[in-house]
């Protein structure tokens, strides 16, 4: 029995590792392949206004939009825009999805070892956004444990923070918009980042009292992200973005959605080295190998995520089975209004995405006043989920227990209580107990979606940790094994509780 | 709920209905697509896997360890997964074709198991008899083993369709336009959360309730005979 469960495990890794070796690297398209089929694809934010967002006619607008257009008009090409979120840009241009990377780009040196940049295009400086509610005047206020900071994944600030602010607790979410929405709710009270990318949501909040603290952490460049190696078109792009920096046309850009200056400059020697084209690059380093060694050093973080990830489906199974037992037994023998709410509440729940309740239950309730966690939220969410679909199975567990059964316990004089516990559950769980593994199978996989609203279980850890070490496949492909073993080591136990408990699998006797 | 009220005329505007319908029409071509071809490729594999040619050994262990290994990794972690794999092989593919792959190698992997279920439910007797009567292996699939191994496997693949239908909301974290994604950005330009998502979850509950019934309906059909 151990065995087999062995072997399958050891088999489903072998698959999952063969699966990864096989994908083939990625060329870079040089200048004159794009010159020859006439289209640039370039990346930008679809979530990132001013930068690049969609406007009211579903176009995507903004900043880096218009270099974008400007890029690809001096190169005599049809630009393509290709919505690249913030975790994404660099994983785009190792795989060629895209020629460009756009979208705030800082120059950092673990980039640098996956792609090349241009010159810088424009400057970020980080100040913080924050409210009345708080009572800070400098940034160095901030560093105190009973403020939450929140930022998005994939942000080199994130790291930055951890040695500027290491006082402060964390929220970690996917969305510029999602950052001020959480400070507007009450969730985070400050946001540390490049302020003009961000100020342009609090705009969505009329009624909170938005303060800038102005005085400049840090400030870094930004330039455009090209793939490793490919120098014909970093220089040719650095040629033409010399000659915009020269021509004025980037800081008018700037100027217009940005209605000021860049708050920091671009230096003029980093324009300078643009003229020419710049240096040539080290070149080489083209094409995707694998690496586990980065991952691998962070196997305790992922399994600690298991373990939420385990305490998500537990919590959210438990409240669902007492919901689900409730309404079975109502359905079955209650009242018709009763038995109509069960059905409204289960038919409703059954047919909309658990995905969609969670985002009301997260960013929809704080407006009425009711404040949930993230953790909060998805375990509701899911208990919700639960309960519906456990309504359904447990029914068919009660509808098995006959009439003269129950009756034969009355007669007995046995309390409700004790009907429930001692008549019907063994005859419920002997036949549901299958379909209730089955279902907390589901719930441990289901418990994934807890990672888009900044929970740290076992895929929002493989979220955060792949978009610092730019690994994904890696990344995934052990945690898609975590999630073999656990899944695998749940229907074990599970199948050995019925048999033992309930008898499941046994003649009927 | 002022605030909704305000925003209604907005927000319903012709630009914002076609958009979401629009991301509506995704969301059904990505369930359609990828649960038909899953079915295909189900059922290609449930024969593979009831094959007794001894060379197909290797391919029956190998179909095995996929339809356990997809059935045990969440959707979420396959459509990262898929993304970042098939990128670098066919970068011209769009957001939509590769969730819809990711759609069709979880749909490939449950639906196999129900379709292997039913036809290992018609009587051993059936097809020995087809083999009495000189059919080849193609008609007494086609002829004999399908009409009634269809009846057990409907029911339950149906359910698996609807149920997945609302997974694929999943994929509006890789970027996919599809009905989530698209309250995701009414609600990031600034409208209320309660009016974004509620209208989506309604769009879902509109798609979803009709084909639910349906596959109940399907189901009181088809198992309807069996007790006569």
């Amino acid at each position: 029995m151990v065995d087999r469960w062995l072997r399958r495990i050891c088999a489903c890794l072998s698959l999952l590792l063969a699966a990864g070796l096989l994908a083939p690297a990625a060329d870079a398209r040089p200048i004159d392949d794009i010159r020859r089929e006439g289209v640039l694809r370039v990346g930008v934010n679809p979530n990132f206004p001013p930068m690049s967002s969609y406007g009211d006619d579903g176009q995507l607008r903004g900043f880096d939009v218009d270099i974008a257009r400007a890029l690809a008009r001096r190169l005599g090409v049809r630009l393509q825009l290709v919505p690249t979120e913030a975790a994404q840009r660099v994983p785009f241009l190792i795989s060629g999805r895209i020629d460009l990377s756009l979208g705030a780009l800082t120059i950092t040196p673990e980039r640098q070892a996956l792609i090349d940049f241009t010159i810088p295009v424009h400057s970020e400086a980080m100040g913080v956004i924050t409210t009345d509610r708080v009572a800070a005047e400098s940034w160095q206020d901030l560093d105190r444990a009973d403020i939450t900071l929140v930022n998005m994944r994939g942000n080199q600030s994130v790291e930055l923070l951890r040695e500027k602010l290491p006082a402060p607790q964390r929220l970690l979410v996917d969305g510029n918009a999602d950052t001020i929405r959480a400070i507007a709710q009450g969730r985070a009270d400050a946001l540390v980042e490049n302020v003009d990318f961000f100020i342009g949501f609090t705009r969505n909040y009329p009624d909170i009292g938005w303060r800038v603290l102005s005085d400049p952490i840090f400030s870094s460049l930004c330039a455009v992200g090209v793939e490793k190696g490919n120098d014909t078109l970093r220089r040719e792009v650095n040629r033409q973005l010399h000659a915009m920096h020269v021509e004025g046309e980037i800081a008018g850009l700037w100027q217009r959605w940005y209605a000021a200056e860049m708050t920091v400059p671009v230096p003029a020697a980093e324009i300078a080295a643009g003229a020419d084209g710049g240096a040539a690059g080290e070149g080489g380093a083209s094409g995707y190998r694998f690496a586990f060694g980065q991952t691998f050093e962070r196997l305790p973080y992922l399994l600690g995520g298991a373990l939420v990830t385990l305490q998500i489906a537990f919590s959210a199974f438990s409240i669902g089975a007492v919901i689900g037992l409730f309404g079975a037994l109502g359905k079955q023998y209650g009242g018709p209004a009763l038995r109509r709410a069960i059905g409204f509440y289960v038919t409703f729940v059954t047919n909309t995405p658990a995905l969609v309740q969670i985002f009301l239950l997260y960013y929809a309730l704080p407006d009425m006043g009711i404040m949930l966690g993230s953790l909060t939220a998805v375990i509701i969410g899911l208990a919700l989920n639960s309960g519906a679909y456990l309504t359904e199975i447990i029914r068919s567990g009660v509808a098995s227990v006959r009439r003269a059964e129950l009756d034969a316990a009355i007669v007995l004089g046995l309390k409700p209580v004790q009907i429930l516990w001692h008549v019907m559950l063994p005859h419920i769980m002997r036949t549901i107990f299958r379909p209730l593994s089955n279902f907390f199978v589901w719930l441990v996989l289901g418990s994934s979606m807890a990672a888009l609203f900044g929970v740290e279980e076992l895929t929002g850890r493989a979220i955060n940790i792949s978009s610092v070490n730019l690994r994904t496949i890696e990344t995934f492909m052990v945690v898609g094994a975590i999630y073999v073993v656990l899944t695998l080591v749940a229907s074990g136990a599970l199948t050995l509780l019925g048999r033992h408990a309930f008898g499941v699998g046994r003649k009927a006797g | 709920m002022d605030s909704v009220l305000a925003q209604a005329p907005a927000f319903f505007s012709a630009g914002n209905i076609a958009f979401v319908l629009a991301a509506l029409w995704r969301t059904i071509a990505m369930t359609a697509i990828g649960c038909s071809l899953g079915f295909v490729f189900g059922l290609g594999i449930a024969i593979l896997r009831r094959s007794t040619i001894g060379w197909l050994a290797p391919a029956r262990w190998l179909a095995a360890l996929y339809v356990e290994t997809f059935r045990r990794v969440p959707f979420l972690v396959i459509l990262i997964m898929a993304l970042f794999a098939l990128q670098p092989v066919a970068p011209q593919l769009s957001l939509l074709a590769i969730a819809t792959i990711a759609v069709t190698l979880v749909a490939t992997a449950f639906l196999s198991e129900t379709i292997r279920g039913g036809l290992d439910s018609v009587p051993r007797q059936q097809w020995e008899g087809a083999a009495a009567l000189n059919f080849g292996a193609w008609h007494t699939l086609v002829r004999v083993m399908l009409p009634q191994a269809m009846r057990v496997i409907l029911p339950p693949a149906s359910a698996f369709v609807v149920m997945f239908v609302k997974d694929t909301s999943l994929a509006s974290h890789l970027g996919v336009v599809e009905l989530t994604f698209s309250g995701k950005i009414l609600v990031n330009r600034g409208f209320s959360p309660v009016l974004g998502f509620g209208v989506i979850l309604v769009l879902y509950f509109a798609l979803s309730w009709p084909l639910s019934i349906a596959a109940a309906r399907l189901e009181k059909r088809l198992a309807a005979p069996r007790h006569r």
